[in-house]
């Protein structure tokens, strides 16, 4: 997926600053603060997001470490103890490494697809074709879901929610 | 390994030799590539387009001039226009007041082209079909901060003032009243230009094709070079889809001037005659096939059922067989279908370089005076694609 929160935060940020709050009535006191602070919030968001995914496994190895020390009455906390350190060992991989993943594989897919095409028979394009097709036909329709709230769509009720495809 | 955010000079060279193209347009790549490392857009004000419009007409026509009423225009999602008023004396001609359009470049643009070309074609154009009439040119950016050209304003509007629609002109919904006259104008207009035998247009920035392949391969070099230097991602359907492109190349019969752009939101009408007073947005302008501009008006993405739920608007203006027919009639140019299919995927291809890839860079690098519709813009590509899938599909 192309359209990411990172780029949308920053062109956001730039239309706000640059072009928006020069042009709010400066005698619009409440209006003139409020973006300001809109700008604060999104520059925050844009810092902040690459690490939230860390921030929340960091605090969740902290919070294990406190349960172990804890007294704990009547075994719930266990109970709680054992469920976080089995999602914080299902949590290795950080999202930048599930990104470059994602963009390895679609670098030398394309790479693959280029040379059959090119240097390949007949059977081989048909069989590439047809695994390509079949790839994006799965990949689009998530994609389109994810932006469907822009309004690009001609008949969105005809596309399944993201929360159902993920 | 290409750094396209800060690209060598001999990574430069090697796209070049890679993907021969038009000299202009290796021109104006070139000069994108070689200033992308720089500052991005820097924002500009009236004043200083009005003094930059002002150094190019005295460079062109002395300082018997006077510039007022200059104001913004909206419109068009790649270039900066400014609108204003020129009081001056026309050669041969009485002194009047002239109101008139600056259109200028950002520091990057969604569509990478000439303000050389924009300006020979509108030229060329004048008599043929309804343009403005286009005065002076600064492709190098000496009097203004990018390149720019000045035209003639025209009154009209892009779409009725109680009419919707999306980024760009896209989804505009027009009323059967609106669609009943200026769909067959949309068409006749297009018919006109490729009726004209290029040979016969003064268009010295332009390569001329002789019949064959060598138009169609000059744009799909066009097109993936754009695509390495722009796309930050790669995308399998888009590697398909350029290797099938590659392999099927359609001779054509008789190359003539595109419009490349051609659909609803690039043209302006007059609302109380409902009359087609200009076609505009020339800058994806070359000689090729006609089947290109047929298949990018017929793209699903311009296109809108009527009223009815089931049949097919092209550009959101005239039913598909309709638009055909009329077209082949005024035209003489015969419509191949499997050549049109071909058009069809290459116009899907060419809209996923655009949105998938210049969009995001030039947004992500602040190339732009409105980075933020870029990104937005970035989020229409999984449509286009799905289109392209599609296309592909029934190949």
């Amino acid at each position: 997926m192309q359209l990411r929160e990172d780029l949308q935060l920053q062109t956001a940020i730039r239309a706000l600053v640059e072009v928006i709050a020069p042009a709010v009535d400066a005698g619009n006191a409440l209006a003139v603060e409020q973006t300001q602070i809109v700008i604060g919030m999104l520059q925050l968001m844009a810092a902040r997001l690459p690490l939230q995914y860390q921030y929340d496994c960091d605090e969740l190895v902290r919070l294990v470490d406190l349960s172990r020390a804890l007294e704990d009455h009547d075994g719930r906390l266990a109970t709680a103890r054992a469920a976080g350190a089995e999602v914080l060992a299902r949590a290795q991989a950080t999202p930048q490494e599930l990104l470059a993943a994602i963009r390895n594989l679609r670098k030398l897919s394309g790479a693959v697809i280029t040379a059959a095409y090119r240097d390949g028979d007949d059977a081989t394009r048909t069989s590439v074709s047809k695994h390509v097709l079949a790839h994006a036909e799965q990949q689009l329709l998530r994609e389109r879901a994810w932006f469907a709230p822009q309004g690009w769509e001609l008949q969105p009720e005809s596309l399944p929610d993201i929360e159902n495809l993920l | 390994m290409l750094d396209k955010d800060q690209p060598s000079a001999a990574a430069i060279a090697a796209l070049r030799t890679r993907f021969a193209c038009e000299p202009e347009i290796d021109r104006i790549l070139t000069r994108k590539l070689t200033e992308r490392a720089g500052a991005g857009y820097v924002h500009q004000d009236l004043r200083a387009l009005r003094d930059g419009s002002a150094a190019l007409i005295r460079a062109n026509i002395g300082d018997d001039f006077a510039i007022s009423d200059a104001r913004w225009l909206t419109g068009g999602a790649s270039k900066l226009q400014m609108a204003f008023t020129l009081e001056w004396s026309p050669p041969a001609e009485a002194r009047r007041k002239s109101a008139m359009v600056l259109r200028m470049q950002p520091a990057e643009s969604v569509v990478e082209s000439s303000r050389l070309r924009e300006f020979e074609v509108l030229a060329a154009m004048h008599g043929i079909v309804p343009v403005p009439p286009v005065y002076w040119v600064d492709d190098e950016a000496r009097h203004l901060p990018y390149p720019a050209i000045v035209y003639g304003f025209v009154d009209g509007v892009t779409k009725p003032r109680e009419a919707t629609s999306q980024a760009s002109g896209m989804g505009t919904q027009l009323a059967a009243r609106w669609r009943d006259s200026l769909g067959p104008q949309f068409v006749s207009a297009i018919a006109r230009v490729h009726r004209t035998p290029a040979s016969t247009l003064v268009l010295p920035s332009f390569e001329q094709h002789a019949a064959g392949t060598a138009c169609i391969e000059r744009t799909l070099n066009h097109w993936e070079r754009v695509w390495e230097e722009d796309a930050d991602e790669d995308v399998p359907l888009m590697r398909l889809a350029c290797a099938w492109l590659r392999r099927n190349m359609p001779p054509c019969a008789r190359p003539a001037l595109l419009h490349g752009d051609y659909r609803m939101g690039n043209f302006l009408f007059t609302e109380h005659d409902a009359r087609i007073t200009a076609i505009l947005d020339w800058e994806m302008a070359r000689i090729g096939d006609p089947h290109f501009d047929l298949a990018w008006a017929m793209n699903r993405a311009y296109g809108l059922v009527a009223e009815d739920g089931k049949t097919w608007l092209v550009a959101g203006l005239i039913p598909e067989h309709e638009f055909l027919a009329r077209y082949q009639d005024e035209s003489g140019v015969r419509i191949d279908v499997e050549t049109l299919h071909y058009y069809k995927v290459l116009c899907g291809w060419v809209q996923g370089v655009i949105a998938l890839g210049t969009a995001w860079r030039i947004a992500r690098n602040r190339k732009t005076h409105q980075d933020v519709l870029m990104a937005w813009i970035v989020g229409i590509g999984a449509k286009l694609l799905s289109e392209l899938r599609e296309l592909l599909a029934k190949s």
